[in-house]
C-alpha cells in the first residue's frame, strides 16, 4: 500500500494552530517577564535609586563647597607647591636620571651584600653544629682548637659583611632622599592634598560605586546595568533586588511550627537605616514616607563608645543602639508579614480612616484576614514592647504603654482579670493591691441607704471615682429591669452590712473638732497632695503653681459630707480614719500621717461642714417592700435557688419560708459572687475567692474567632448616628468591630462592656445571672484612656522570645524600673520633687532677650565661688581667681538649647514682662560660665520653654499659697516642706532609707508635716526597693555602702596626723556653732530642747554618705539652696571654735574632722568622755553653755 | 586673709560697674572714684575713723533713718548741679486701729534661746510700729525704683554715708535699711552669742554666713534687688530685718513719726513705691505716679490700711 501524503489533521490548519499557540506562548512569556520586571517593589527601588543618586551628588557638591569654604587657601597653596615641585623635577631631569642610576647600582650592591651576609650566616650555623658535635662527643681539646681555627674567622667575616650591609643601607636611604629632594618632595604634597580632599573623594567614590550598580553616570554604566537588569538575565546581579534580613532565632509561629523569620521590609523601605533621610530634616520635606529613615534612627538611646564615653545612639536600627536592624529585623516589633513584598500582602495596617482610604486609593489596599500577625497600627505601636520589656516600667519612653499600665493598676483591672503569674510572659501584676476600700466594717462608716445609692450610681456622686458602674448600663437599663436592679442592690447592701464588724482600736471623739483650724490643717498637712477639694480649686492659687493643683490619687473630697448624714458618727469615723487609716483598712494606700487626734478631728470637722452639691439624680431607691421590688426579689431568689438544685415543685415552698432579710442576704451573697465585688474590696468570707474575669495573659494573640461579637453590628447600626460615632463608638473602631478584629472587640469591651448582650437580654434566651457583668469605668467615653489600656492588653502575646534577645539590664536599671512603680504606687511625687522645673532657651535666641541680667548674674555667681571649697568640686572649670573677672557677651546667641533646671522664686508683684528669678538646682553652663547649684539667674519667662517639675505638687502649692496668704518668703517656707529628692541617692545611706521609710521618725524639729507611714506590701521589701531606686538614679553604690571613715586604719592615720582627732571634731560641735541649732549629746542650745531647730546630730552617722556630708558641712547652699543652715566654716576665715591645734588655719581639714566625728559619733563621744574625765583636761564647768568661745575669733 | 579676699571682690565689683554696663541707668549713675573707695574699703575692716565726717557722728546710732538725713545734709555743702530736681516729702500714717503685737521675747524669759543675751530686755515685734500721737508708721520704705535720671550729687552724698548692720541683744539694728549698689554695708555683732545673717536676696544671691560673737564682715551689693529682701537669723528665729538695694539713691525710710524726705529727685513724673512689712505694697508694686515739682518740695502722704495688716 503506497504511502499517502494525507495526514490525520490538515497540515495548513495545524500550521495556523502552531503559529497561534507559539505567539500566544511568546506573548504570555513576555507578559510574565514584563509583570516580573514591573513588580511594585522594583518600581519603588528604581525610584529610590534616583532619589539616592540625587542625594549623593548633592552631598558630593556640598562636600566640594565645604572644602572650598574651609580649605580653599590651603588647597591652592598645595596645588601651587605641587606645580612648583613638578617644575623643579623638570629642571632637575638630568640630575634625577643620574640619581636614579646611582640608586640602581647601590641597590644592586646592596642586594649582593645581603645575599653574602645570609650565606655567611648559614655557613657559620653549620660550623657551630660541628662544634656542638665535638662537645657532645667530649672531644674538648678538638673543640677548642676548632673555635680558634674555624669559627672565629667565620664570625669575623660575617661581622664584616654586616657592617658593609648597614653602611650600604644608609647610603641607599640617603640617595633616595636625595632623589625625592630633586623631585621637589612631590609625594608628601600629594599626600597632603589627599588629606584635604578626603571627604570629597570619599563622596565621589560612593557616587561612582552606586552609579555602577544603578546604571547612572556614564553610558557604559547605563548599558551594563540595563543588560544586568534585562528580563531573564536579572538573576545575576540586577540593580533591583529583594533585600532580606534573616532572623533564624527570632522565630515566627507558622501554624504550630516555629520557623525562622525573614523580613523583606527594607526591599521597599530602602532608607530605613540610612542617615540623611530623616523626616524632620527640612531638605527631606518632599521625601515619600516609604523613603524616610526610622524616626529613632539616631536618637532615643545612648551607647558607650570605645573610649568609654556615653554617646547618643539610635533607639532602633542603629548598630550601636539597643535594637540593631540585623539582630531584630522589623516584624518582631511591627508585626505584619515580613516575607511579603507587596503592599497588601505584607499586611500593612492603617492607623486611622484617612490613612485607610488613602491606601485603598493609592495601593489598592485590603485588610488581610488570613495573616495571624497583622501589622500594629501606629496608635498601638508600643504594644509590642511588652514582648521583651515585660516589666513595662523599664521603658519610660513608651508613654502610652506606661499610661495603660498605670491605669490598669489604678483602676484595679487585675481584681477580676489576671495579668501575669504562672507561665505568663507579660508583666506580673498579680501582686497589685485591691483598689477599693475595705468593706468589712462598712456599718461603722456610712449608712445603708447611702451605700445602696452609691452602688446604683457611683459616678453621679463622684464623677471621677475608680468604682465602675454596674447599673444603668446597656444590658440592664430597660424599664422592666429596674425592679431586679433595685432588689439586687438592696440585697448586696444587706449582705455587706450583715457581714460588717466593728473596727478595732477606734478612739472615741470627746471634743468636737474646730472646722476653721481643720481647713488650715487640710492645706498644711498635705491632704491636697492626694485629694482634690472644691474649696481649694486651682484658680485660688498663684498662676505658676496652678498646674500642680491636680491631685487625683485619692478621692475628691468635695462632697464627702453627704456620705455622713449623722455628723457625730461621721466625725467619729473620719477622725479615726485620718488618724490611723490602717485600723479600718490594713492595706490602704492612705498613709498614716502621724497626726494628733485633735488635728484629725479638726480636719474631719471641716470636711463635714462643707456643704455637698451632689446632684439630685443621686436619689433614694424604691424600698424593699415596694411591690415590684419585692416581686423581683422573689424572682431572683427563686432563680438562684433553682440553679442551686431546688426542684420546681419545692421552689415556692422554699422561697415562701424565707423572711425578707433572709432573702436579701441570700441574694446579696449570690450577687457579690456574680459581680465579683471582692476583686476590689475586702469582704468577709471572700478572702480566697478567685477573680471572676477572663485572664488577660496572651489575650493579644487570642484568635478573633474565639471572641463573641454577638449582635454588635446591629447594636451599632441601631444607635443614633452622631457624626459617624454610634453610641460614642469611634468610627475607626466601629469598622474594626465589623471586620471582627481583636482591636475592635477590645475597644467596645472597654467602651460599652455590656453591649455584646444586645438583643440577648430576653429571659427566654439568657437568665439574669448569665448576663454580661463587666462594669463600665468612668473613662469609658475617653478614647485616649481606652487606647492606653488597649495598648497594654494587645501587647500581652504568647510569643516566646529567646533570652538572647531580652534586655540585659544592669542592677541599676532594674532598681530604677522597680522603684518607679513604687513611686507611683505610693504617690511620692505628691509631696516630693524628683526633678526641678526646666526652662529651656532655644538655640539661636539672643541671650540678653531671655536673661536680661546675665552679666550681673555671672558676676554674682562668680563672686560666690570665693567661699567654695574647691577640692570638693570635681569640675575643673569652676575655679576662682579674685583678679580675673568673668566676661560674657550678652548679645551672643545661644549656640544650642540651654536648659536651666531650677526653682522659680516667683514674685507675683512683678509685671508680666519683668524677669523672674530662677534658683539654679543643677549646674548649667551659659555663655561659657558655669552656674552652680544655688546661683540665681533672672529670666524672662515669655522667652523660654517651660517644663513643670517632676513631682512636689504639694510643696509648690503650699509655698505659693503661704506666700500669697501670709507673706511667708518662699525660701523660708521651703525649709519646712517635704524635701526635694534630687541627689537623694548621693545623700543617704541606703540601709538607713530602707528602715526610715518603714518607720519614719521626725528629723527636722520644725516642719509643716511629718513624713507619713505608708502601708507597704508585707510580702515584698518595698522600702528597700525604694531606697535602691534613689541610689541607682544618682549612680551611687547600693544596697550597702562602706563608710571608709569608720575604718580603724583611717582613724589611726588621722589620729597620727592630728592628735585627739575625733575629740577635736567633737569639740568643734559642742563648743562651736553646731549646738546653736542642733542637739549634740547633752549639749544643746541654752534654755533647752524647745530651742533646737536643727536635726539631732546623733541621727547623722547612719544617715549620710560621707562625701555628701562633707560637702554639706562645707557649703550647705551648694546642695540645698534654700537651707537655713549657714556656712559655718569659710574656706578662708576664722577657725571653727574648738578646733584641735593641728587643724588651726586649715578650714578644709576642719570640715573633714567635723564630718569624721559625725560619722564616728559614738566613738567620738566615748573618746571625749575619756578625755574629760582624764586629769589633764580643763574642768568641764565651761562646757555646755552656749557661749561658744567668745575669743575664738 | 579673708578680708583681703573680700575687698578683692569689692574692688572687682567697682571696676566692673565703673566700666559701665549697657543699661541707660548705669550711664546716668556717676560712680565715685574707685581709688578713693578702695582706700575706704580697705580700712573699713578695722574702724570707721576714715569715713566721711558726716558718718562719724552716726556710727553709734542706727543709720537707716540717717540715710536720707545724710542725703539731706549734703546739698547744703555742695551747690545744686542741675536745676531739674526737687524734693519729695511726706508722711505715712495708719488708718484704723493700732494692732496689738505680741512681744517676741519677754524680758527674763529663761525659755528662749540664749536668754542671757537675748532676754535682757523685751524684744518687740517690729512688723509695724505706730506712733501713738501722730499715727505715723515707722520703717516704711519709700523709693523710686526707676527714676528718669539720677543726680550725681545725690549719689555722692549717699555714698559718703556709712551703714552698719548690727545685732544687739538678738535684734537686728536697724530693722529696715536701704543700700545703693556698690555701697558698703558693715555687718557687725555686738552680741556674745553667734548669729547667722541669712539675707534672702535674689539678684545678689542668697548669703548665709555664720557671724561669730564680735565678728565683722562687709557686704557690697553688686546689683539692684528690685524689692525688699528679708533677712533672718535662723539661730534666733524671731530676728528679722529688711534690706532694700537699689541702683539709685532715691529711697527713704520713715522715721518714728512716719515722716520721710527724698532730696534731689529729678523733676517730673516719677513712679514711687511705698512698702511696709506687715501690709507689703501700699502702692502698686511698680509704683504710683507722683509729679515732682522743680526746685520745690512735693508733699505726698500715704496711708496704711489697718485691716490689711498681717502679722506672722
Amino acid at each position: 500500500m503506497p504511502a499517502t501524503e494525507e495526514t490525520y489533521r490538515k497540515t495548513s490548519t495545524l500550521h495556523v494552530v502552531f503559529a497561534v499557540t507559539s505567539i500566544a506562548f511568546l506573548g504570555s512569556t513576555v507578559w510574565m517577564i514584563a509583570a516580573d520586571h514591573f513588580r511594585p517593589w522594583k518600581t519603588i527601588q528604581r525610584e529610590f535609586h534616583r532619589v539616592e543618586t540625587d542625594k549623593l551628588v548633592k552631598l558630593e557638591k556640598a562636600k566640594q563647597l565645604d572644602l572650598i569654604a574651609k580649605h580653599s587657601n590651603e588647597l591652592v597653596a598645595v596645588n601651587q607647591k605641587i606645580a612648583q615641585a613638578n617644575a623643579t623635577a623638570n629642571q632637575n631631569g638630568p640630575a634625577i636620571y643620574a640619581k636614579q642610576t646611582e640608586i640602581k647600582s647601590i641597590e644592586g650592591q646592596f642586594a649582593d651584600l645581603d645575599t653574602k651576609k645570609r650565606f655567611q650566616k648559614a655557613e657559620l650555623d653549620s660550623l657551630r653544629s660541628l662544634y656542638d658535635g665535638m662537645i657532645d662527643r667530649g672531644d674538648d681539646a678538638a673543640a677548642k682548637r676548632y673555635i680558634q681555627s674555624t669559627i672565629v674567622p667565620a664570625e669575623k667575616k660575617l661581622n664584616g659583611f654586616t657592617v658593609a650591609y648597614q653602611s650600604k643601607s644608609a647610603e641607599l636611604e640617603a640617595s633616595k632622599k636625595g632623589l625625592k629632594a630633586l623631585e621637589g618632595n612631590v609625594d608628601l604634597l600629594v599626600k597632603e592634598k589627599d588629606r584635604l580632599e578626603l571627604e570629597v573623594n570619599r563622596a565621589k567614590r560612593v557616587v561612582s560605586e552606586k552609579d555602577k550598580v544603578y546604571g547612572e553616570g556614564s553610558l557604559a554604566n547605563k548599558l551594563a546595568a540595563e543588560i544586568r537588569g534585562l528580563p531573564g538575565l536579572d538573576l545575576a546581579a540586577p540593580p533591583e533586588r529583594i533585600q532580606q534580613i534573616s532572623l533564624p532565632e527570632l522565630t515566627i509561629n507558622y501554624n504550630f511550627k516555629e520557623v525562622p523569620r525573614y523580613d523583606r521590609c527594607t526591599t521597599c523601605h530602602q532608607a530605613m537605616d540610612k542617615l540623611g533621610y530623616a523626616h524632620g530634616d527640612p531638605e527631606n520635606k518632599d521625601l515619600k514616607p516609604e523613603f524616610q529613615s526610622h524616626p529613632q534612627l539616631t536618637s532615643g538611646a545612648t551607647a558607650i563608645d570605645p573610649k568609654g564615653n556615653v554617646v547618643n545612639a539610635g533607639l532602633y536600627m542603629d548598630a550601636n543602639g539597643p535594637h540593631p536592624i540585623n539582630k531584630f529585623g522589623c516584624t518582631v516589633c511591627h508585626g505584619g508579614q515580613g516575607s511579603g513584598t507587596d503592599f497588601t500582602y505584607s499586611s500593612h495596617e492603617p492607623s486611622d480612616l484617612y490613612e485607610k482610604h488613602e491606601w485603598e486609593e493609592k495601593h489598592n489596599w485590603k485588610e488581610m484576614h488570613h495573616w495571624d500577625f497583622p501589622m500594629l497600627p501606629t496608635r498601638f505601636m508600643e504594644s509590642s514592647c511588652v514582648k521583651c520589656h515585660t516589666q513595662v516600667t523599664d521603658i519610660p519612653q513608651a508613654s502610652k504603654l506606661q499610661a495603660g499600665y498605670n491605669r490598669i493598676t489604678k483602676f484595679g483591672c487585675t481584681g477580676c482579670h489576671q495579668i501575669g503569674g504562672d507561665g505568663a510572659t507579660g508583666p506580673d501584676m498579680t501582686d497589685n493591691r485591691p483598689v477599693g476600700p475595705n468593706l468589712k466594717h462598712i456599718a461603722a462608716k456610712v449608712p445603708k441607704d447611702w451605700t445602696a445609692k452609691w452602688i446604683k450610681a457611683p459616678h453621679t456622686f463622684r464623677p471621677d471615682t475608680r468604682m465602675p458602674a454596674f447599673y444603668g448600663l446597656t444590658n440592664n437599663s430597660a424599664k422592666s429591669d429596674q425592679p431586679k436592679n433595685h432588689a439586687e442592690i438592696h440585697a448586696i447592701t444587706a449582705f455587706l452590712y450583715s457581714k460588717s464588724s466593728k473596727p478595732e482600736g477606734f478612739q472615741e471623739i470627746k471634743t468636737a473638732g474646730n472646722a476653721e483650724a481643720g481647713k488650715n490643717l487640710f492645706m498644711q498637712k498635705g491632704c491636697v497632695a492626694c485629694h482634690a477639694h472644691k474649696e481649694f480649686p486651682s484658680e485660688k492659687f498663684p498662676k505658676p503653681v496652678q498646674q500642680y493643683v491636680a491631685a487625683d490619687y485619692g478621692p475628691n473630697l468635695s462632697n464627702v459630707s453627704a456620705k455622713f448624714p449623722d455628723p457625730k458618727m461621721g466625725e467619729g469615723w473620719l477622725a479615726n480614719w485620718i488618724l490611723a487609716p490602717e485600723k479600718y483598712h490594713p492595706n490602704t494606700l492612705m498613709p498614716n500621717l502621724q497626726l494628733s487626734l485633735e488635728d484629725s478631728t479638726n480636719i474631719a470637722a471641716w470636711l463635714l461642714t462643707v456643704k455637698s452639691d451632689v446632684p439630685k439624680t443621686f436619689e433614694e431607691l424604691p424600698p424593699v417592700n415596694d411591690p415590684e421590688v419585692s416581686k423581683a426579689l422573689d424572682e431572683l431568689v427563686s432563680l438562684y435557688k433553682r440553679k442551686g438544685g431546688v426542684t420546681l415543685t419545692d421552689l415556692p415552698l422554699t422561697v415562701g419560708k424565707m423572711s425578707t432579710d433572709e432573702k436579701l442576704v441570700f441574694l446579696g451573697e449570690k450577687s457579690v459572687s456574680r459581680l465579683g465585688c471582692f476583686g476590689c474590696h475586702s469582704i468577709s468570707g471572700y478572702e480566697n475567692a478567685k477573680p471572676i474575669g477572663t485572664p488577660l495573659n496572651n489575650w493579644g494573640s487570642k484568635s478573633p474567632t474565639k471572641l463573641d461579637f454577638a449582635h454588635i453590628t446591629e447594636y451599632l447600626v441601631d444607635q443614633v448616628d452622631d457624626h459617624g460615632k454610634r453610641d460614642g463608638t469611634d468610627e475607626y473602631f466601629s469598622e474594626k468591630l465589623t471586620e471582627h478584629t481583636r482591636m475592635g472587640f477590645l475597644y467596645q469591651k472597654l467602651h460599652r462592656p455590656r453591649s455584646y448582650d444586645y438583643k440577648k437580654t430576653n429571659e427566654n434566651l439568657k437568665d439574669w445571672d448569665d448576663r454580661l457583668r463587666m462594669p463600665q469605668f468612668t473613662w469609658s467615653n475617653d478614647d485616649k484612656a481606652v487606647e492606653e489600656v488597649m495598648t497594654l492588653v494587645l501587647g500581652l502575646v504568647e510569643d516566646k522570645i529567646s533570652s538572647k534577645f531580652l534586655p540585659k539590664y544592669s542592677p541599676q536599671k532594674i532598681a530604677m524600673a522597680q522603684g518607679r512603680k513604687l513611686i507611683d504606687r505610693y504617690n511620692c511625687k505628691g509631696c516630693h520633687v524628683l526633678e526641678m522645673p526646666k526652662y529651656t532657651i532655644a538655640a539661636g535666641t539672643k541671650l540678653s532677650d531671655a536673661l536680661p541680667d546675665l552679666e550681673t548674674n555671672v558676676t554674682v555667681s562668680y563672686g560666690a565661688r570665693a567661699s567654695d571649697y574647691k577640692h570638693l568640686i570635681k569640675d575643673p572649670k569652676l575655679g576662682f581667681d579674685a583678679e580675673k573677672q568673668p566676661t560674657v557677651n550678652p548679645d551672643a546667641k545661644a549656640e544650642s538649647d540651654v536648659t536651666i533646671e531650677g526653682m522659680m522664686l516667683f514674685d507675683s508683684t512683678l509685671p508680666a514682662d519683668e524677669p523672674q528669678t530662677i534658683q539654679v538646682w543643677q549646674p548649667v553652663t551659659i555663655a561659657g560660665h558655669t552656674f552652680q547649684v544655688g546661683d540665681n539667674i533672672a529670666m524672662k519667662l515669655d522667652k523660654v520653654k517651660q517644663l513643670p517639675a517632676d513631682g512636689g505638687d504639694f510643696a509648690w502649692v503650699f509655698t505659693a499659697w503661704n506666700h500669697a496668704e501670709n507673706g511667708i518668703e518662699y525660701l523660708s517656707q521651703w525649709n519646712r516642706m517635704p524635701p526635694p529628692l534630687l541627689r537623694e541617692g548621693q545623700k543617704v545611706q541606703t540601709p538607713w532609707l530602707t528602715s526610715f521609710l518603714k518607720d519614719p521618725y521626725p528629723i527636722r524639729p520644725a516642719t509643716n508635716l511629718r513624713m507619713p507611714k505608708f502601708h507597704y506590701n508585707p510580702k515584698r521589701s518595698e522600702t528597700a526597693e525604694l531606697a535602691n531606686y534613689f541610689a541607682a538614679k544618682d549612680g551611687t553604690e547600693f544596697p550597702y555602702q562602706l563608710i571608709p571613715q569608720r575604718d580603724q586604719a583611717y582613724l589611726a592615720n588621722q589620729e597620727k596626723a592630728h592628735a585627739n582627732y575625733l575629740t577635736g571634731g567633737w569639740n568643734m560641735m559642742t563648743k562651736g556653732a553646731c549646738i546653736q541649732c542642733h542637739q549634740v549629746g547633752k549639749n544643746m542650745p541654752a534654755a533647752g530642747a524647745n530651742n533646737v531647730n536643727g536635726p539631732n546630730l546623733r541621727q547623722v552617722n547612719n544617715r549620710f554618705r560621707p562625701d555628701y556630708l562633707e560637702q554639706w558641712i562645707a557649703k550647705p547652699t551648694r546642695i540645698l539652696p534654700y537651707t537655713a543652715m549657714p556656712q559655718n566654716i569659710l574656706p578662708i576665715g576664722p577657725d571653727a571654735p574648738g578646733s584641735p591645734k593641728s587643724l588651726l588655719g586649715k578650714s578644709a581639714e576642719q570640715v573633714t574632722a567635723l564630718r569624721d566625728a559625725l560619722l564616728n559619733y559614738s566613738t567620738a563621744i566615748e573618746q571625749s568622755m575619756i578625755a574629760e574625765s582624764g586629769p589633764i583636761t580643763a574642768p568641764p564647768a565651761a562646757q555646755p553653755v552656749a557661749k561658744p568661745a567668745a575669743g575664738g575669733e | 586673709m579673708k578680708s583681703y579676699l573680700l575687698s578683692g571682690i569689692v574692688i572687682g565689683s567697682f571696676l566692673l560697674s565703673g566700666c559701665g554696663g549697657p543699661s541707660p541707668l548705669d550711664n546716668a549713675v556717676v560712680v565715685p572714684d574707685p581709688s578713693v573707695d578702695m582706700a575706704r574699703i580697705q580700712s573699713s575692716g578695722k574702724s570707721a575713723d576714715k569715713a566721711a565726717p558726716v558718718a562719724s557722728t552716726e556710727a553709734a546710732m542706727p543709720p537707716a533713718a540717717a540715710v536720707p538725713a545724710a542725703a539731706a545734709s549734703a546739698p547744703a555743702a555742695v551747690p545744686t548741679v542741675s536745676d531739674g530736681f526737687g524734693t519729695l516729702k511726706g508722711k505715712v500714717v495708719l488708718e484704723g486701729g493700732k494692732p496689738t503685737l505680741k512681744l517676741l521675747v519677754t524680758k527674763g524669759d529663761a525659755g528662749v534661746k540664749d536668754p542671757t543675751v537675748c532676754a535682757v530686755s523685751n524684744v518687740v515685734n517690729e512688723a509695724i510700729e505706730v506712733d501713738d500721737a501722730s499715727k505715723g508708721v515707722k520703717n516704711v520704705l519709700v523709693y523710686i525704683p526707676k527714676p528718669t535720671s539720677v543726680n550725681p550729687e545725690a549719689v555722692k552724698a549717699l555714698m559718703s554715708a556709712k551703714i552698719v548692720f548690727d545685732q544687739k541683744n538678738c535684734v537686728f539694728k536697724p530693722h529696715v535699711l536701704g543700700l545703693m549698689k556698690g555701697q558698703t554695708l558693715d555687718i557687725t555683732s555686738s552680741d556674745s552669742v553667734g548669729h547667722n545673717v541669712n539675707a534672702k536676696m535674689r539678684t545678689n544671691g542668697a548669703s548665709n554666713n555664720l557671724l561669730s560673737p564680735g565678728a565683722k564682715s562687709t557686704f557690697v551689693p553688686k546689683a539692684s534687688e528690685g524689692r525688699p529682701s528679708e533677712v533672718t537669723c535662723d539661730i534666733h528665729p524671731w530676728m528679722k530685718a529688711y534690706w532694700l538695694i537699689l541702683d539709685n539713691p532715691y529711697f527713704a525710710i520713715t522715721d518714728s513719726k512716719g515722716e520721710f524726705e527724698i532730696k534731689m529727685v529729678p523733676a517730673g513724673t516719677q513712679k514711687v513705691v511705698v512698702w511696709q512689712e506687715a501690709v507689703q505694697y501700699l502702692t502698686p508694686p511698680v509704683g504710683m505716679d507722683v509729679l515732682i515739682a522743680k526746685d520745690a518740695v512735693t508733699q505726698q502722704d500715704f496711708k496704711v490700711d489697718a485691716t490689711k495688716i498681717k502679722i506672722n
